[in-house]
């Protein structure tokens, strides 16, 4: 018999109880905030745009933790692999020349897609070739790629009319999400098309998952490495293939910021998807269509949060990461613990 | 005459709707060697784990000494003088024999002078040298045992029970120890042995008790039984006789290539030892060979939770990673044939309970191990090796997978047979190797070695 598993909904209703205390410590009234928190995206349809925004990001972000951590993998690298594949699809976007038109944006595509695979896939590289660990790796490629993402664009592609780090718009053809009939029904906010394209790749995922050998390959690796290796599964082929289709939602992130929203690379422009990404997993517990709600119920706690400073005395924006952390916190710690206690 | 020490009074106890011990009444005499005998999941363990006071009975009541007796932890037992001697020994690769036993001596207050004397005045009666200073690692098989049981003696307890003690032993070394058991009942200690080696048993019990699925089957004096009825008993049936093939001569060899070791396809190759001595680098150097030939393997491996389950997914899931290259069409899998098949193993195995979408991690080991033989022989292979094919099966299932080895013999499949059960590797095999060391000793015919020149050879002399 499969048990429904609650120990994540657990950890996020204790996390939120922690923050309701923390609020009351600062004199203001937890009912007030978990409305505002949780109410504010539904103020207007741009805020549901925004927040629909959010949700395609974490999704894609929360794809790229699950599929490696079947196959037994802590992927922590994708915020470096989105900031990468960002700064590269707007680099792209930048210098192709208009007259390609949508073969353009294919290009765009691509490369951006390519970008993220092989960012993603150099952890791989480390952990099956030098013994390296995936997470004291991809730590380091976080800043690596960051640092490289932020001098590529200050030094050859910053916007000459802005004060703020960030690289020129992409060419205007370029910019299809413009007339995109998602966009303009949530009133020009930052949601695109890639939403669509968010909920399929869940769909694609959970196909993957349980119907291609691939797929059970992963599964049975993350399970029992000695067994899948006995079997014929090469740990090499698992870390490739798994860190690659991490790397390749990854590269997805990026381009729902840069062509779905912005049109240009911000510095700095990621809340840390890469990382509320993991929570998102962990809500799920791994499920792909799972990851389609949970990411949906932190981009309306995100969207809230950023509303905490305009609604509130005493609460400020980073306040609202300090909640979230909280919480991400509980989610993470009631996931473990459960884990343990089923082992022992 | 003895009287009653500890007696069972309708214990039963049961795991939310599974009983694992349904009324049992039956009592245990003093300066006894008292057999608790059973397949597994009678209700061995759990009739133990209630007398260390590890699970509380769901019902009924002991009495220990004439007194009640109602442990609520295993520490409760340590001070009522009761000694389990584990089947898995718990000791650190890292830490000293001494090490171990101060530990203990720690938890029980005994002091360090005090612990010299009691640990030398032990070896001294049974005319042990164990070799303190030394890491564990350092220390054999039967040293680590010797090791377990002295922890347990120096808290000086009136019952020690033994859980499948000989398990791990060589023949010898079993000889030793059944006499070290008399010696314990010599001087006066009351012991309880848990094993399924049945002629063991009936050497040195002098009370049989017989559980099968929960129930108390049989108690009574060792000499009112013989092998057989206790066998026929312990499975609830006459145990089947093993239906030998012909021998024929239209073998094919396969190469073994392992130091110009070579396999026909109509035999069964014993390969014995004690554990340690380079069976892993034999199968690693099978499996390896086996691939270069290209020949079909079926794996049943030496460590089933190692190297043959998933014990998240079900039985589907697990049958098909094994075999998904025979159920893959273009990266895709076809999960309702698969389906088919498994449930035709659960049938042909009778694997209980008959249920494909269950996670492998809830049947029973002896349940696991029937799916994985059955899964490991579905798809024909030519070579088989079968590592340790019953260890923690029961008797009903042994007798099953015997059986399908002689049959897959029959079939004219080549099959390696390593076991560190010396009697199922006579049993079986046409001829048979002997590892020592890492050292590859023969091949000798069946019946060509008695059984106290095997176990020199086991034991490094050459003949």
């Amino acid at each position: 018999m499969k048990r429904i598993d609650y120990s994540s909904l657990i950890g996020f209703i204790i996390g939120v109880a922690l923050s309701s205390v923390l609020v009351l410590l600062f004199k203001e009234n937890p009912g007030n905030v978990l409305k505002v928190l949780s109410g504010s995206f539904l103020q207007s349809k741009f805020d549901m745009g925004l927040t629909m925004f959010y949700t395609t990001c974490f999704a894609f972000a929360g794809l790229a933790f699950s599929i490696p951590f079947k196959a037994g993998l802590f992927h922590i690298g994708a915020e470096g692999q989105i900031v990468l594949s960002a700064m590269v699809a707007a680099v792209m976007g930048i210098i192709l020349p208009e007259s390609l038109g949508t073969f353009g944006i294919i290009a765009i595509c691509l490369t951006t897609m390519v970008v993220g695979i092989l960012s993603a896939q150099t952890i791989a590289f480390f952990k099956v070739y030098k013994q390296g660990h995936e997470v004291v790796v991809a730590i380091m490629l976080n800043f690596i790629f960051a640092a490289i993402a932020t001098y590529v664009v200050l030094q050859n592609y910053q916007n000459t009319e802005s004060q703020n780090p960030e690289s020129s718009l992409i060419k205007p053809v370029f910019q299809v999400a413009k007339s995109d009939s998602i966009k303009a029904y949530f009133e020009n906010s930052a949601v695109s098309g890639f939403l669509l394209v968010a909920v399929i790749s869940c769909l694609a995922v959970w196909f993957f998952e349980t119907k291609t050998k691939w797929g059970l390959e992963i599964k049975a690796f993350g399970e029992n490495p000695t067994a899948a290796e006995r079997m014929g599964i090469s740990a090499k082929k698992i870390n490739f293939l798994a860190l690659g289709i991490a790397g390749f939602f990854s590269s997805l992130v990026g381009l729902t910021e840069v062509l779905g929203s912005t049109y240009q690379y911000k510095v700095g422009f990621s809340p840390a998807y890469g990382f509320l990404g993991i929570v998102v997993a962990l809500l799920a517990q791994g499920h792909p269509i799972g990851i389609l709600f949970s990411s949906f119920i932190m981009a309306v706690l995100h969207k809230g949060a950023s509303d905490l400073d305009l609604e509130t005395q005493f609460l400020t924006r980073d306040f609202s990461k300090v909640l979230q952390a909280i919480i991400i916190f509980c989610v993470a710690g009631a996931v473990y613990i459960n884990h343990r206690r089923k082992k022992s | 005459m003895s009287s009653n020490l500890i007696e069972f009074n309708n214990i039963s106890k049961s795991y939310g709707s599974c009983v694992s011990l349904d009324q049992v009444h039956f009592s245990i005499l003093k300066n006894q060697i008292h057999a608790v005998i059973g397949e597994n999941g009678a209700g061995k363990s759990t009739l133990m784990k209630v007398l260390t006071g590890i699970v509380p009975p769901s019902s009924g009541a002991m009495v220990l000494r004439g007194k009640s007796y109602e442990p609520e932890s295993a520490q409760d037992s340590f001070r009522e003088k009761i000694g389990f001697v584990h089947q898995h020994f718990q000791l650190a690769d890292e830490l000293t024999g001494w090490n171990h036993l101060e530990l203990v001596a720690r938890t029980q207050n005994i002091e360090k002078k005090r612990l010299l004397e009691l640990v030398s005045e032990k070896q001294a009666k049974f005319k042990w040298s164990l070799p303190l200073d030394k890491k564990i690692k350092a220390y054999s098989i039967g040293e680590q045992q010797r090791l377990e049981i002295l922890r347990v003696l120096i808290l000086d307890p009136e019952i020690i029970i033994f859980d499948e003690p000989t398990a791990v032993l060589s023949p010898d070394e079993i000889e030793d120890f059944l006499d070290f058991m008399l010696d314990l009942k010599k001087q006066g200690h009351t012991l309880i042995l848990i094993s399924h080696k049945l002629n063991e048993i009936k050497k040195v019990a002098d009370h049989v008790t017989i559980l099968c699925r929960g129930q108390l089957i049989a108690s009574d004096s060792g000499s009112n039984f013989t092998i057989e009825q206790m066998a026929e008993k312990m499975i609830g049936r006459k145990q089947q006789a093993l239906v030998q093939a012909g021998v024929n001569d239209t073998g094919i060899t396969h190469d073994l290539n392992l130091l110009g070791l070579k396999l026909n396809n109509n035999e069964i190759l014993g390969v014995a030892g004690v554990d340690g001595n380079g069976q892993e680098d034999f199968i690693l150097k099978l499996r390896q060979n086996i691939d270069l030939l290209k020949l079909k393997f079926g794996d049943i491996s030496e460590d089933r939770f190692r190297y043959s389950i998933y014990p998240k997914q079900d039985l589907i899931e697990n049958f098909l990673i094994r075999h998904r290259n025979t159920f893959t069409r273009l990266g895709l899998v076809n999960k309702k044939k698969v389906r088919r098949e498994v449930e035709k193993i659960i049938t042909d195995w009778d694997v209980r309970p008959a249920d494909s979408q269950m996670v492998m991690g809830s049947f029973s080991g002896g349940n696991q191990q029937k799916f994985v033989i059955g899964r490991e022989l579905w798809h024909n292979p030519d070579v088989i090796l079968a590592a340790h094919p019953s260890r923690g099966v029961d008797i009903g299932a042994q007798e099953k997978i015997h059986q399908a080895l002689l049959d897959q013999k029959k079939n004219h499949r080549a099959v390696v047979l390593l076991s560190s059960d010396l009697d199922e590797v006579l049993k079986l095999s046409d001829r048979f190797v002997i590892l020592f060391k890492g050292a590859i000793k023969g091949p000798y015919l069946k019946g060509s070695l008695d059984n106290s020149q095997i176990s020199q050879i086991m034991n490094g002399v050459n003949l």
